[in-house]
């Protein structure tokens, strides 16, 4: 039996339609209901339907298997697991932005707005510069409109948002896409259906890319 | 009842699952000392200088601090390996080899994954052994021990952190991005490593490699540097002598496994299970540990994490025998009766019986104290000091 950790909404249904071509379906996720835990048909696999950021921690505590969730996800939490995959899909970028006409030099210490506090910490650590940051867990674009903060450290899509809002991109952190996490202790005691599986995706990957 | 607050990451173990735990302690314990490792302690204070030391250096955001009445900084240990190692260098006789087990408690600030703050672990630490007969001695011992305690399905993955140490120096890649590229390589994340492609391409290949004694054959294809291909040949060795040992089916290869110690140097290994979410054994080679006493003393060993290799027996349904009474006494309240009652238990002790002595009792009382405590056999000794029968 293998327990696999599905980030709720748009990962999870890009991650179902690989699984799909692997030869993996369930009903159960096909016809939407209420149940967090569900089966394939052939019932060798468990899905999991969790909040994205805690799908490391499913995985590092060995309660799921595998999993699938965005890289920033995985750069945040700093989980003990094994990250095998670029998946490709979820493509975004983890980015500081601000109003583009503030000098940012001239502010001693710096007020961050983000979700990404360990992201952050790192980012302007490795820049010896002096922050304080603010934890949001919504609405980061809002924080410098309103004067809560001078930059915000968040992932950004199309940039629609910020454009609306006046803000730009003022530095690129890291660049996201979704990944294939592994429990470090399933690769090996549950190696006998996670390769064959790891290998399939990576099959159909290349598959798509062609 | 009081609400009384624990500082995060501690427990306090109650009866049965102390029993549980010790238990399980003495099944490792007597193992390590059938093979001659002498049991040792050390204190659980230390000088912060000795967790600060060269290559066993323990980073300060996992380290216990209190300051000392000179000003002085102490830590709670982090870990025994330092402890020992430090008696070994410098309070020890030179005769080799030295064997040395514990059974001990340990403390981390960050309370990492499911690890508490203060953690038992039992270890056994090898000096003055270079080889792979050292290597295999402690693979050897974990296996034993693990067995013994009542796991059944586990397996030692090993691993030799000179491998990729020779890869990454041939390639010539500076210290500070070798460090973040091991990080990369224990997650298995060779997605966004950044190296030349012919480097990437033979840590790619290695990193991948796991499995059976058949991924070394298929590494000696990758590795061309003399540093990685002794390291191979080592683990080549310490094969063929656990094989001699009819050990090969609990050892497993994982050519990517990087221990998260800094002072490991050679071979090092984890015992996973699928009763437990992570490894519940970690051990290696640590030559250069002794090099911080001034020392150079060759050694090898491993620590088990006692609650998680627990949870892994829980999971796997072993569980130790509750130590329960077996019988109730209960006494009426009279000198006589107490006296009976003293009589009376130390004839059912010699006899080998544990027993749970109920005061100032009535029947009715003896009988829901037994019941509560799941104790089948009761005596009865009224006010006179006479064994009364049949009040079940």
């Amino acid at each position: 039996m293998i327990t696999i950790a599905l980030a709720k909404g748009r990962l999870a249904d890009s991650t179902l339609s690989i699984l799909r071509q692997c030869g993996i379906e369930s009903d159960e996720i096909d016809n939407p209901s209420r149940k967090l835990v569900l089966k394939d048909n052939s019932g060798v696999y468990n899905f999991i339907l969790v909040k994205p950021s805690d799908v490391p921690t499913y995985i590092e505590y060995g309660i799921a298997d595998i999993g699938v969730c965005g890289r920033d996800t995985l750069l945040e939490e700093e989980k003990n697991i094994y990250e095998l995959l670029d998946l490709g899909f979820a493509k975004c970028r983890l980015c500081i932005a601000g109003y583009d006409d503030v000098d940012l030099s001239q502010i001693d210490t710096l007020r961050v707005a983000t979700k990404y506090v360990n992201v952050a910490k790192k980012y302007y650590h490795r820049k010896q510069r002096n922050i304080e940051i603010i934890k949001l867990s919504g609405s980061i674009e809002l924080a410098p409109v309103v004067g809560l903060s001078d930059v915000i450290l968040d992932i950004v899509e199309s940039g629609k948002t910020l454009l609306e809002n006046n803000l730009s991109i003022l530095e690129e952190v890291a660049s996201i896409s979704a990944r294939l996490a592994v429990n470090k202790v399933s690769l090996k005691t549950k190696g006998d259906i996670i390769r064959p599986m790891v290998a399939c995706i990576k099959e159909v990957l290349i598959r798509n890319n062609d | 009842m009081l609400r009384f607050k624990l500082p995060q990451g501690v427990q306090d173990y109650l009866p049965e699952y102390l029993n549980n735990k010790l238990d399980v302690e003495n099944k490792l314990l007597e193992v390590f000392e059938r093979y001659a490792y002498g049991r040792i302690e050390t204190p659980k204070i230390e000088c912060h200088e000795l967790f600060s030391l060269g290559v066993g250096a323990v980073a300060n955001n996992k380290l216990f601090k209190i300051s000392d009445t000179d000003g002085g900084l102490l830590v709670l240990r982090s870990d025994m390996t330092l402890p020992i190692s430090r008696v070994v260098a410098t309070k020890m006789e030179e005769v080799y080899p030295l064997r040395l087990c514990y059974i001990s408690d340990s403390f981390n600030l960050i309370a990492e994954q499911n690890r508490s703050r203060e953690f038992t672990q039992a270890g056994v630490e090898l000096f003055g052994i270079s080889g792979p007969e050292g290597d295999a001695e402690v693979i050897a011992l974990a296996i034993e021990a693990l067995l013994n305690a009542g796991l059944k399905d586990f397996q030692i993955d090993i691993g030799q952190v000179e491998i990729l140490k020779g890869i990454l120096q041939s390639a010539n890649i500076s210290e500070d991005k070798q460090k973040e590229i091991i990080n990369a390589i224990d997650k298995k994340n060779l997605i966004d490593i950044d190296v030349d492609d012919n480097t990437a391409k033979i840590i790619n290949n290695i990193a991948m490699l796991y499995g059976d004694v058949t991924v070394l054959k298929q590494a000696s294809e990758y590795v061309h540097n003399k540093t990685s291909i002794d390291a191979l040949l080592n683990l080549f060795e310490i094969n063929q002598i656990l094989t001699e040992y009819q050990m090969d089916k609990y050892i497993s290869f994982d050519l990517g496994l990087v221990n998260s110690f800094s002072y490991y140097s050679g071979v090092v290994f984890k015992g996973i299970t699928r009763h437990f979410g992570a490894p519940i054994l970690g051990g290696g080679r640590y030559d250069k540990l002794c090099n911080s006493f001034n020392k150079n003393i060759p050694a090898t060993g491993f620590a088990i994490g006692i609650k998680d290799l627990m949870s892994a027996l829980k999971d796997s349904g072993i569980k130790s025998p509750p130590v329960k009474a077996n019988v109730v006494i209960g006494v009426e309240d009279s000198f006589d009766a107490l006296a009976a009652s003293r009589k009376l238990a130390h004839n059912a002790i010699d006899k080998g019986l544990i027993v749970d002595l109920f005061y100032k009792a009535n029947k009715q009382k003896v009988k829901e104290y037994a019941q509560h405590k799941q104790i089948e056999n009761i005596i009865y000794i009224n006010k006179k000091g006479r064994i009364e029968e049949d009040i079940i």
